[in-house]
């Protein structure tokens, strides 16, 4: 078989004219750059909201613990907004590159983000733990051993599963990056 | 749409002109399934629309628009292989079978073999393969993926003898 065949068999078809659908297009367009703004925004304004939530508790609070709890967690959803704003993007790789730069360029992404979501337990969840920590206390001794009991499990079960999930995703983005072939 | 893309449009819609019919090939050799080809087809335009803005003529526009679409592409099928449960690019079940009769395949069957053979070459492979296919030479070949022309003369020899051995006796 040679190389004229294989050639003239891949090219000789007659390809439907391309119809570009230009509204799909421009909202494709749109879409995308709308997604990461949205996405930002709601993160800023998720723990904005947590942290009024948070200090208006601590100022009505009677339960000195609890209070303490409620200032803790305050402070620990203005860190996490913090890492948010300070964390950035990975650049997105240019598709205009040559492929073996491109190829760097995304593995070099999907670690990025792999790094993030692995670290999930320092810059997000860590800033929380000591606001739950002192909220199991503060119901350990206002309301019991079993409610105390309840509470943590509940909430270290909340923790744990993010992380779980965390670190799955992050397996995800690492097996893709290295799946991706390496140019040399 | 705004005034930048109104501008943006009359080249990008020359660009899809000229090289349409090649982007509906490459396609088909990256995904299986119609609706997946679809997916990646428009996942490209998008990507060429974007791109198209920074184009400044240091390549060829050939050149870049191979190189957005087959990088649009790589990245595309090892996504989708994250994300979908079904297979996409190795997908046995849009494979063609060696039909008893060689001499009986029409031509439509034999392109749709030479497709599946495609798509079961490694990601460099497969890339060096297309543009071939298209009629680029090494030394372009090169240009879009970032290999030297003797690697992809390599590259191209190894991966065109497992297409002969995959497609076999398709004339």
């Amino acid at each position: 078989m040679n190389d004229d065949f294989l050639n003239d068999l891949w090219t000789d078809n007659e390809e439907e004219p391309m119809d570009i659908d230009w509204s799909a297009l421009h909202q494709d367009a749109t879409t995308f750059r709308r997604t990461i703004r949205r996405r930002n925004l709601l993160e800023m304004f998720a723990a904005g909201a947590v942290v009024v939530f948070f200090a208006s508790a601590a100022w009505r609070g009677d339960d000195p613990w609890m209070r303490a709890s409620h200032v803790a967690l305050a402070l620990g959803a203005l860190v996490i907004a913090w890492n948010l704003a300070r964390r950035g993007e990975a650049p997105e790789p240019e598709p205009a590159r040559s492929t073996a730069d491109f190829l760097d360029a995304r593995r070099a992404e999907l670690t990025y983000q792999a790094d993030l979501l692995d670290g999930v337990l320092v810059w997000y969840l860590g800033p929380l733990i000591p606001g739950f920590v002192l909220s199991s206390v503060g119901t350990f001794l206002g309301q019991g051993v079993v409610a105390g009991t309840v509470s943590t499990i509940i909430v270290a079960g909340m923790l744990a599963g993010i992380w779980w999930l965390n670190r799955k995703a992050a397996k995800g983005l690492r097996e893709e990056a290295s799946g991706l072939p390496v140019v040399g | 749409m705004g005034r930048d893309e109104d501008n943006a449009g009359q080249p990008f819609q020359a660009l899809v002109d000229r090289f349409g019919p090649a982007l509906r090939r490459l396609v088909r050799g990256y995904e299986a399934q119609p609706v997946h080809q679809e997916e990646l087809l428009q996942d490209i335009l998008l990507a060429l629309w974007r791109a198209l803005p920074s184009f400044r003529g240091e390549a060829s526009l050939r050149t870049f628009v191979f190189r957005v679409a087959h990088n649009t592409a790589i990245r595309h099928v090892h996504k989708a292989a994250r994300d979908r449960t079904e297979p996409g690019l190795m997908d046995d079940d849009t494979r063609v079978e060696a039909p008893a009769h060689e001499a009986a395949l029409d031509r439509q069957t034999q392109r749709a073999r030479l497709a599946d053979a495609i798509r079961r070459l490694p990601d460099l492979d497969r890339e060096v393969v297309l543009l071939s296919l298209e009629g680029l030479s090494h030394r372009d070949i090169g240009e879009v993926t970032g290999l030297t022309a003797t690697h992809v003369g390599t590259r191209l020899s190894r991966a065109r003898q497992r297409l002969s051995q995959w497609v076999g006796g398709a004339r």
